[in-house]
């Protein structure tokens, strides 16, 4: 009888080690916005209005596939100068064919695989924008993403600067 | 293939087929329907992040290939929810057991139709890509009170755009293996077409 239960024990615990390793080497995602990928930023000035814009990469670095369901983008509150400004932050996925309603529609983006998005700032300001550089030379941008996981929902976050003087000087040499 | 407006929790399926598809049907014609649509006119959709998943979703969840709605915690926990935790745990060891004998499916057969039915998120056009949205409730009855109220067969059809087509629900007079055929390549597409409706028409064979 004892036998029975040591092999019975034995069996159970080594079926529940199995499914514990299974679970371990299975993992789960990680996403992360890769802040040193940030490229093609302009800027474009017209009247009161001031609009950047940039691309970043989003990495998952994990071993399973994330569903990206949301991902948003806000300013890093820039000082009093706020009160001065309406900023709308909106970001899309960067494909050949983007969204023209810059709406984030839902994606899977594969284990160790990357995608681009597209971010695009308005600046509305009561001044004119060439006094808003001497006040916000730059903006940081924080972007949320919202992805289900094999086990739950994860969020990370990352940032981006955007040099708004370097942009705005740059954009008028262009034009 | 009928063009909607964006269909919610606030609309009722039969409404929209006799407002945008019976002034383009014709005698004879079949009215096909997506069962993502009617699920959703239904309101039978939730974003994962009012769903609690279990300890018993998350593990099920864990052996299912990230190809299926259900490798996610959350539409597995729904199912749960749905078909009761007895049923679908019995059915996802018999699935173990008959995929170790080198069956596949069984689990989706056993554990109940919404199993093989719900779209997790990103499975379905904007906005319910957010969303896991369920199979229809008591399709049957939706395709007689869509008879009823049109004249028209009907028939609820899940396609995936993978090759894979399951007839939900038919009246009786709807030929299943034509439907199949039909829809074996998703003529409704999985992005925002917003095209749920189909009218089947009998093309007459031409004379030579």
């Amino acid at each position: 009888m004892e036998t029975v239960i040591l092999v019975a024990t034995g069996a159970l615990l080594s079926g529940l080690l199995s499914v514990a390793a299974y679970v371990w080497r299975q993992g789960d995602i990680e996403l992360v916005v890769d802040e040193s990928s940030v490229r093609d930023a302009w800027a474009r000035i017209t009247g009161n209005q001031m609009t950047v814009g940039c691309v970043v990469d989003v990495r998952n670095r994990g071993r399973q596939d994330a569903f990206l369901l949301d991902v948003f983008c806000q300013p890093l509150y820039p000082g009093p100068v706020l009160e001065q400004l309406e900023i709308l932050c909106q970001v899309r996925q960067a494909l050949p064919e983007p969204r023209r309603d810059w709406y984030w529609q839902a994606m899977i983006l594969g284990k160790r695989r990357s995608c681009s998005l597209e971010i695009r700032v308005k600046i509305n300001c009561r001044t004119s924008p060439k006094l808003l550089l001497t006040k916000l030379s730059e903006l940081v941008l924080v972007i949320h993403l919202k992805a289900v996981g094999r086990r739950q929902i994860e969020y990370s976050l990352g940032e981006v600067l955007l040099d708004l003087v370097r942009l705005s000087s740059s954009s008028q040499k262009a034009g | 293939m009928i063009r909607t407006p964006l269909l919610t929790g606030r609309d009722d399926i039969v409404e929209v087929i006799r407002k945008c598809a019976l002034p383009k049907a014709q005698r004879g014609d079949v009215i096909a329907v997506a069962e993502t649509a009617v699920a959703v006119t239904q309101g039978r959709y939730m974003r994962p992040d009012k769903v609690k998943p279990g300890r018993t979703a998350r593990l099920m969840a864990r052996f299912i290939s990230q190809k299926g709605s259900l490798s996610s915690p959350y539409a597995m926990q729904v199912v749960l929810q749905e078909h009761g935790p007895p049923r679908v745990v019995a059915a996802f060891l018999a699935g173990a057991l008959a995929r170790l004998l080198g069956r596949s499916g069984v689990f989706y057969r056993l554990a109940g139709p919404q199993a093989a039915l719900i779209d997790d998120v990103t499975g379905t056009t904007p906005p319910f890509d957010k969303f896991i949205v369920l199979g229809p409730k008591d399709p049957q009855a939706v395709v007689k009170r869509i008879k009823d109220r049109s004249g028209h067969e009907a028939v609820i059809v899940d396609a995936n755009g993978l090759g894979g087509v399951s007839v939900v629900a038919a009246t009786e007079n709807v030929d299943l293996k034509v439907i199949v055929s039909i829809f074996k390549s998703n003529p409704w597409g999985n992005a925002d077409e917003l095209t749920p409706i189909m009218l089947i028409r009998h093309q007459p064979e031409s004379r030579k």
